[in-house]
């Protein structure tokens, strides 16, 4: 037992903040890392988070423990949640969450040679971002259930249908499909995952959907007769399920990095506590306000060991059915909390965006108290976490 | 960072583990509700020659040279088993004289501790029932080659067993911690009835001669001492919290395969599974906060903020985990018969013990606003 981060660690980490303080414009305003939500809103962030995706790559950071013979770093798993932690506290945008922490594992654990060598090296050099194809306008939580097939004809694989909440789409380059390809079987035997490169692919359309809180992150994505070799079929036929199981595996350890923005957000907001006054009193020195940011402070705490617990079980080669749905669930519910409590203790402030005047903590945190709706259901509902939980974490018995 | 028990970590738990089941009997555990003393002096004594009492007291004074994190090991063991006895009280009691006491006082405490020959009680709450200085109201006046203590002193955990007190009381300009004979004249204990059927007691101190070679530390520098054993006795709590939630969540799981309605086990109705998965994210979380304060506190790193993190943490967690518990249980788990209820009540004194999610949520806004 070892709870304190080695000598290497700590110097890794403190690696990865020169880094950043190095790389990034101290006005820069932040950028949230997992869902390119700012990007959407500004072209200059985009372009930013693309910038600092080359510097990452440069660096050797981007899926920097995979194996050297696709552009790894082999380095231990830890560092790699160091990294996320780190870019994710300072809000720095550039490490594609799909590419290094879903798509790229994935790959590398049920891929094929070719796969890997086709797929893993661009995500390391930094050139592409991943996006992903599940859910469909009447396969939610119920995914099993998706219409979207493909059928093959000749020598290619046609598919036609339609995804939504596809995160990043309209500026990703590898698209991670699931579409049915036999429909005669039970659903969970009937999925096969295809690999499109989205921007070139005839027949896919797409429309960037405005959420509450104004941006634009998810996609709606039409395919139309679209046309793929059977070399775009990955996992094999059928294994489609199988897929999903290990994409939301390891996504799953990596909501635990969100707590970390909301752990940069508590700090503001403890900060503004103390500069700001309400009758006659700094607000740091409101009880309840003190017993509400200790709240919070303990929640993020609490979380973060958890996630380290998953993170290092990971590295074990240890499975986390429990875990890993737990920490999603922990990490999206605290998070949420945080901001909750952000925006009570703002009261009217926390109203206004960036473009008001009088705007506390740069209007951030109108946007992070709507977010947080998204975040509950994004990659799976509270709900259906629970359910996971019970089941493959749990073991009680099947409904 | 890694997460792995060590192997002495891990034998010092199953070696409990299997003496809990089978001593500390749910039948045991029940009758000593109803015992005076509370616990069984064979079962003491057997744990004392399992070197638990001395487990982290050096080996020059007949301990087990372990660390802190292993006493929480073993307590959570404790916890899980709803282990009656002044176990901790003691513990508590001799760890303080292993930091503050001089060299005549440790080799004369430590070692009787160790073999099972000495039970302490820690008087410091009183009346006013708050944890600070400003709290202790119990005077010590200084008289020749003693100090006379009067005060009220009230949940004195396992006053009726203890050999010995540790006192704090205020002296000239601060606070001063004192072992004080249990047999001194001047000491009346009157024992409370409790949620938790523990021995809690009042400690009534009047014209209390202490020798002054029995101060523990420094005169007027005691609240540190204080200090330190509430955080040792806030983790100490969470860590006996973790191993009760475990055992009620896996209790609670059990039931509901077992349990039948409407034709079907109710744990594969949804509400209930989230309510498993809600507990079980609770206990994990609990674990977590309380290894890592544990940790910290057995490498001598500071961790004031994380142990009063992990005392808020798992005094309202296991709350929820508890109410959850009794919720899938329906009308069974609410029965005396039934063994939920220990946990139930037990929950609510360790919740108390040291501090409460209040008292530490304000020691967690100081370390950050200050």
């Amino acid at each position: 037992m070892n709870l304190k981060f080695s000598a290497d660690e700590e110097s890794f980490r403190q690696e990865v903040r020169d880094f950043i303080k190095k790389e990034v414009p101290s006005d820069f305003r932040g950028a949230d890392t997992d869902c390119q939500y700012e990007e959407e809103a500004r072209d200059d962030i985009h372009k930013f988070a693309a910038e600092m995706r080359k510097k990452l790559a440069a660096k050797g950071w981007l899926g920097m423990t995979w194996p050297k013979e696709y552009g790894g770093q082999e380095a231990p798993f830890m560092y790699d949640f160091i990294l996320a932690e780190e870019l994710n506290y300072n809000k720095v945008p550039g490490r594609d969450l799909y590419g290094c922490s879903i798509v790229g594992p994935t790959i590398l654990r049920i891929g094929t040679e070719e796969d890997k060598k086709k797929y893993i090296p661009e995500i390391t050099k930094g050139e592409v971002t991943w996006s992903e194809g599940m859910s469909e306008p009447e396969a939610g939580s119920d995914l099993m259930s998706m219409k979207s097939k493909a059928e093959l004809k000749g020598e290619e694989w046609v598919i036609n249908g339609e995804k939504i909440w596809s995160s990043g789409a309209h500026v990703a380059d590898r698209y991670l499909l699931f579409v049915k390809t036999n429909p005669e079987v039970p659903p969970h035997k009937g999925i096969s995952c295809f690999i499109l490169n989205i921007k070139d692919t005839p027949g896919v359309t797409m429309q960037p959907i405005q959420h509450m809180d104004g941006l634009f992150a998810f996609n709606s994505v039409w395919m139309e007769d679209v046309k793929v070799s059977k070399d775009t079929l990955f996992g094999g036929e059928g294994n489609g399920f199988k897929v999903i199981l290990e994409t939301l595996n390891f996504e799953r350890p990596f909501s635990g990095s969100v707590m970390t923005y909301a752990t940069g957000v508590l700090n503001q907001l403890t900060e503004y506590c103390k500069q700001t006054k309400r009758n006659g009193k700094p607000l740091a020195e409101d009880q309840v306000i003190r017993q509400k940011l200790a709240d919070c402070a303990t929640r993020l705490e609490v979380g973060r060991m958890m996630a380290y617990n998953v993170v290092w079980m990971q590295s074990q080669g240890l499975p986390t059915p429990k875990e890993s749905n737990m920490i999603k669930l922990y990490g999206i519910e605290s998070t949420k909390k945080v901001y909750d409590t952000a925006m009570q203790i703002l009261g009217p402030y926390g109203q206004l965006d960036e473009e008001s005047k009088c705007a506390p903590l740069r209007g951030e945190v109108k946007y992070l108290y709507m977010r947080a709706i998204g975040l509950m259901s994004a990659g799976g509902t509270p709900e259906i976490m629970r359910n996971t939980i019970a089941g493959a974490g749990l073991r009680m018995p099947r409904g | 960072m890694d997460f792995q028990f060590t192997e002495e970590q891990d034998m010092l738990r199953n070696f409990a583990r299997s003496f809990m089941e089978d001593k500390i009997t749910k039948e045991y555990v029940n009758e000593m509700e109803k015992d005076e003393l509370g616990f069984s002096e064979d079962v003491w004594k057997e744990m004392a020659e399992m070197g638990w009492m001395g487990l982290v007291f050096p080996e020059e004074y007949s301990g087990q040279g372990m660390g802190f994190f292993e006493l929480a090991v073993l307590l959570e063991e404790m916890g899980r088993a709803c282990c009656p006895g002044p176990f901790f009280s003691t513990v508590l009691c001799g760890m303080s004289i292993m930091d503050a006491g001089s060299e005549d006082q440790k080799k004369e405490y430590l070692p009787k501790i160790g073999d099972g020959n000495l039970k302490m009680a820690l008087a410091l709450l009183e009346p006013a029932g708050t944890l600070s200085p400003e709290g202790i109201g119990a005077q010590a006046t200084s008289e020749g080659d003693d100090f006379v203590l009067n005060g009220t002193k009230l949940f004195v955990s396992d006053a009726n067993a203890a050999d010995y007190f540790l006192v704090a009381a205020k002296t000239g300009s601060g606070i001063t911690m004192f072992l004080v004979d249990a047999k001194s004249a001047g000491i009346s204990t009157t024992m409370l009835r409790t949620i938790a059927s523990d021995k809690q007691a009042e400690v009534i101190l009047d014209n209390v001669k202490v020798p002054k070679t029995n101060v523990l530390g420094e005169v007027d520098k005691g609240w540190d001492v204080a200090q330190k054993i509430i955080q040792r006795g806030a983790i100490g709590k969470c860590a006996e919290i973790i191993g009760g939630a475990q055992f009620v969540l896996e209790m609670t799981i059990a039931y509901s395969k077992e349990r039948v309605q409407f034709g079907k086990p109710i744990g594969s109705f949804q509400a209930v599974q989230h309510h498993g998965a809600n507990m079980a994210t609770d206990v994990d979380g609990s674990k977590f906060i309380t290894y890592e304060a544990a940790w910290l506190m057995g490498e001598g790193e500071p961790c004031a903020k994380e142990i009063s993190m992990a005392k808020t943490w798992c005094s309202d967690a296991y709350q929820r985990i508890l109410t959850t518990a009794h919720q899938v249980h329906g009308a069974i788990g609410f029965t005396m018969d039934h063994d939920l209820q220990l946990y139930f009540r037990r929950g609510k004194a360790a919740e108390l013990a040291f501090g409460d999610a209040d008292y530490h949520r304000e020691l967690i806004a100081e370390a950050m606003v200050i």
